[in-house]
């Protein structure tokens, strides 16, 4: 690694801009990440956290400014290359492959990853070293006696979790999750609340994601961003974003945050 | 590891298979007719590689079909009178043509993909029809049947061409069946049910999208290699749109996605075909009817509906706590 490249923060987003027809959804967002950090980007309805995600992700490209991760321009990298990069992400609606089993909704990034994706036999020893690793995914999200169910049978946090496991078989060093908790009941967001943690604990990785639940931002993120109509409005400590007043007040009335 | 029907239903549809030739014989039916199932089986097998697997709709693989068949026949009137190589430079140029169209459609999807499939198939059928002194024009042409490896070597008639496609087809079958199961199929299947999710596990969808292209064009372009030295003919027809659409209601008809389900498809539609046309000129009316039937009371196709209560099955012997909810696919192109 180049000296300039240990300069340049892990993953860095510049001046990001992004519009529908003439609705601005994201206008100038700047965003710093180190290595190992947990950031959380909250904000209300419509803000443009999942526009600015879909941005980092390369889901859709920004009309303007750039991505760099780990010195590198990403901007206009496609989709699966910055995934090959290390970059994974989940979706607010669980993006998983409903009528395939879990093993084989993990299993397919990882026939990606050990590059044998394009094998049309079997996977002969090469198969079982990567069985192992579907394994250990399962295990990490404690899914792994659903391992031959069906995806689409499963509760929504166990879809969540199941997607989760498959972000993971890409081997990433950068997760993003965009509102991991949405739509969950309380006791699935607590075992999510732990996968998070154990992303950054055991894992070591770099975990951003877009969350409403604030007990979660508050217990897990290094640092917030607070969005709304598409421009960042406060930025730091949990703390100090979540009392900061131009927050309340894009929140007011937002149960969310009287909850803090 | 196959299950127990499963052993029992291609046990049951080889045997069926293999005595064909002894049957449609008993019923009034000529054992050209089995071949014909055979090779629209190939064909409707073709379009289910990318409909079925891949969730691709694919509306011209005539076209592949009609491209082996010329690519046979002219081989065999005109350089050599060789079964074998006729049905290897068929193929070739089925894949060939796949490969040519395949940079101009794997970046579609959807009705445009679909149009674009109808577009190529076209020109290739204008190519057929207008360039007569080669292809013999709206007529076509008809060759007499070469013997298997040219030269005095035997040639092969009735029966014994019925079981030399069989034997093909029934590797050709398997292959499809191993591909399905190894990681390529896998990441077929994964791109007909959610592509986005596939390319954010790192893998460019675009690649097998078209390596699927070539593998349909291959199995479409071999079974016209064969079907043109069945009928001792080949005409631009067979690359027709229409010809497409009928391979795609074979796939429709049996069962989408599954491996028995175009030959089941084929051989519905060929029988039909065949008996109904000595009592009907109108008997187009009465298969699109039957289609429309089919469509609205087994959507899913025939092998569908067992593959279908077979999954409720396994959810009722389940957890109760199922909430099933679907994938957020989302439609249309990324970057």
């Amino acid at each position: 690694m180049t000296a300039n490249a240990n300069a340049a923060p892990f993953l860095r987003a510049k001046d990001v801009a992004l519009s529908f027809g003439g609705v601005k959804a994201v206008a100038g967002v700047d965003l710093d990440v180190a290595e190992r950090e947990i950031v959380a980007i909250i904000g209300p309805n419509g803000a443009g956290k999942t526009s600015f995600f879909n941005a980092l992700s390369g889901f859709f490209y920004p009309d303007s400014g750039t991505v760099t991760l780990r010195g590198q321009d990403i901007t206009r990298l496609r989709n699966f290359e910055r995934i090959r990069l290390g970059m994974s992400r989940t979706f607010q609606t669980p993006s998983i492959f409903a009528e395939l089993t879990v093993r084989e909704n993990i299993m397919m990034g990882l026939q990606a990853q050990a590059n044998v994706a394009f094998s049309m036999r079997g996977l002969g020893a090469r198969g079982k070293e990567l069985a192992g690793r579907v394994d250990e995914l399962l295990d990490f999200v404690q899914l792994r006696s659903m391992k031959e169910r069906q995806v689409a049978t499963l509760s929504h946090g166990g879809q969540r979790l199941v997607e989760i496991a498959m972000s993971l078989s890409t081997s990433p060093s950068c997760v993003l999750l965009d509102e991991p908790t949405a739509g969950l009941a309380a006791a699935d967001t607590t075992r999510i609340m732990e996968v998070v943690r154990d992303l950054h604990d055991r894992l070591g990785l770099t975990v951003i994601f877009v969350e409403h639940n604030m007990r979660f931002v508050s217990a897990l993120a290094n640092s917030v961003l607070c969005m709304n109509r598409g421009k960042v409005i406060a930025r730091g400590t949990p703390a100090a974003v979540l009392s900061d007043a131009q927050v309340r007040e894009a929140y007011l009335g937002s149960e969310e945050i009287v909850n803090v | 590891m196959m299950k127990f029907a499963n052993v029992i239903g291609v046990s049951f549809m080889a045997v069926l298979l293999v005595l064909l030739p002894l049957l449609l014989p008993a019923v009034g039916l000529n054992i050209s007719l089995g071949t014909t199932v055979i090779l629209f089986a190939l064909a409707a097998s073709s379009v289910n590689v990318l409909l079925g697997f891949t969730g691709l709709m694919a509306f011209g693989n005539a076209a592949f079909f009609g491209v082996g068949a010329y690519g046979s026949a002219l081989f065999i009137a005109d350089v050599n009178a060789n079964l074998i190589l006729g049905l290897i430079v068929g193929t070739v140029c089925s894949t060939l043509a796949a490969a040519i169209i395949a940079p101009f459609l794997i970046r579609r999807r959807g009705i445009y993909f679909s149009l674009l499939t109808i577009a190529f198939g076209q020109v290739f059928y204008f190519i057929a029809y207008r360039w007569s002194n080669v292809t013999g024009g709206e007529d076509g042409f008809s060759i007499s049947k070469p013997p298997i490896f040219g030269g005095s070597s035997p040639t092969l008639n009735g029966s014994s061409y019925y079981y030399f496609c069989l034997a093909i087809f029934a590797v050709l079958l398997f292959v499809l069946w191993r591909i399905m199961r190894s990681p390529f199929g896998l990441t077929l299947q994964g791109i007909a049910q959610n592509e986005a999710r596939v390319r954010y596990l790192g893998i460019n969808s675009d690649r097998f999208i078209f390596v699927a292209l070539l593998l349909s064009g291959f199995v479409a372009g071999l079974g016209g290699a064969l079907y043109s030295v069945s009928i001792a003919f080949s005409y631009p027809l067979l690359m027709d749109w229409h010809q497409s659409g009928d391979f795609v209601m074979m796939v429709i008809l049996g069962g989408v996605g599954t491996i028995w389900g175009p030959v089941i498809g084929a051989a519905i539609y060929a029988i039909a075909q065949n008996v109904l046309s000595s009592f009907t000129p109108a008997w187009q009316i009465i298969i699109g009817g039957m289609f429309i039937f089919f469509v609205l009371v087994f959507p899913k196709g025939l092998l569908g509906l067992g593959a279908a209560r077979r999954r409720r099955e396994e959810e009722a012997s389940q957890d109760p706590d199922v909430a099933v909810v679907p994938a957020g696919l989302i439609e249309g192109r990324q970057p």
